[in-house]
């Protein structure tokens, strides 16, 4: 399939239809240049319903590069470094925040998080003792 | 690519009993691919959604280094949790609830706390209603209203069809089949009309896309036009 910015455009609407949408994806995750396309579709889509934002290939790929280095455990590191302040070892603090549930669209807040991970840790440190 | 089209229309008017796929099935088609490793997959649902996600948390946090942070800081754990997202909302909705959160957890580690409900009364389904936010510095709020007003002028100098076409999908939220309705018009020719607003738009808008976005647009009004 060729490149074709007016399909890249209809995907972006979520309009295009069952027979073609599956062709265009699979161009669109081969295709840079249509990727890329996409991309300052949707900034002037937000743009005209009210939203002009900036810098959008920068940000994409920040974000792009920090899921490729693997830095995904690093968003807890503020909490880390908390925990780790008053004292926690760091290994049960791993190991209680690899435990914490990645719930459907329910990122606890922190004090939440918290409460979690306390009762997780007690029962760790019960079950050593 | 003519002739891509062309099959596609025709295509969609041999199987008119043919359903139309959804946003969620759009999306849900990268999710799948996310799931089996494809970063690439990722990739674009980040380019379809970052700046909406930007628009949530700019809206409780003034300084722009930190709203990128943030912005960042949802994918990443957008990324994490995705093997838990079992579909019952939109992706969109999903994300923002990991936006709202990123963003509370922000102002908590700072000690200083934001209305949930403020925060939450926000969701408008795949929609997010930005406005300009009162604690804004005077220079970003005249940059903001520089920008909209050219947007705005941008829009104004489409021709009467595209205009209206533009303004039923990208402000009032139809479909492409109640915009052909509306205009009466085939469907086909609404999808050609907003591709091609927005096209010029983008054109109009070139000094606020960005370098890369700049040489973007003019690489495909170049490759549009040679079709």
């Amino acid at each position: 399939m060729a490149c074709n910015p007016e399909l890249v455009s209809a995907f972006l609407d979520g309009e295009l239809e069952t027979v073609i949408l599956h062709p265009v994806v699979a161009h669109l995750l081969k295709c840079d240049h249509c990727c890329q396309t996409m991309g300052w579709l949707a900034q002037v889509k937000d743009g005209i319903g009210g939203y002009l934002w900036q810098d959008g290939e920068d940000m994409t790929q920040s974000i792009m590069g920090a899921i490729r280095n693997e830095k995904v455990y690093s968003v807890h590191a503020g909490l880390f470094d908390r925990l780790r302040r008053f004292g926690v070892p760091a290994v049960m603090i791993a190991t209680a925040l690899s435990a914490l549930p990645n719930g459907e669209g329910v990122e606890p807040a922190v004090e939440q998080v918290e409460i979690s991970f306390i009762s997780h840790v007690a029962g760790l440190s019960g079950g050593e003792e | 690519m003519g002739s891509v089209l062309m099959e596609e229309r025709h295509a969609g008017e041999v199987s008119g009993e043919e359903k139309k796929a959804t946003v969620k099935n759009h999306d849900q088609i990268l999710i799948d691919r996310v799931l089996t490793g494809d970063q690439k997959a990722f990739e674009l649902l980040v380019r379809q959604y970052q700046g909406k996600v930007s628009a949530v948390v700019s809206r409780y946090v003034d300084d722009p280094d930190k709203v990128r942070d943030l912005v960042q800081e949802t994918w990443i754990k957008a990324y994490r949790a995705l093997p838990g997202f079992r579909g019952e909302s939109t992706f969109f909705t999903w994300l923002y609830r990991i936006a709202t959160n990123v963003t509370k957890n922000h102002w908590l580690a700072a000690g200083k706390t934001i209305s949930i409900s403020e925060l939450e009364e926000d969701i408008e389904g795949e929609y997010v209603l930005p406005q300009l936010q009162d604690h804004e510095t005077p220079e970003r709020q005249l940059l903001r209203k520089e920008m909209m007003e050219n947007v705005q002028a941008a829009i104004d100098s489409l021709v009467p069809s595209m205009k209206k076409a533009i303004l039923l999908r990208d402000v009032q939220g139809l479909s492409y089949e109640e915009i052909a309705e509306v205009l009466d018009c085939p469907v086909g020719t609404v999808r050609s009309r907003i591709f091609r607003g927005r096209q010029e738009i983008a054109n109009r808008m070139r000094s606020y896309l960005g370098e890369r976005g700049r040489s973007r647009v003019s690489g495909n009004v170049s490759s549009v036009v040679s079709a």
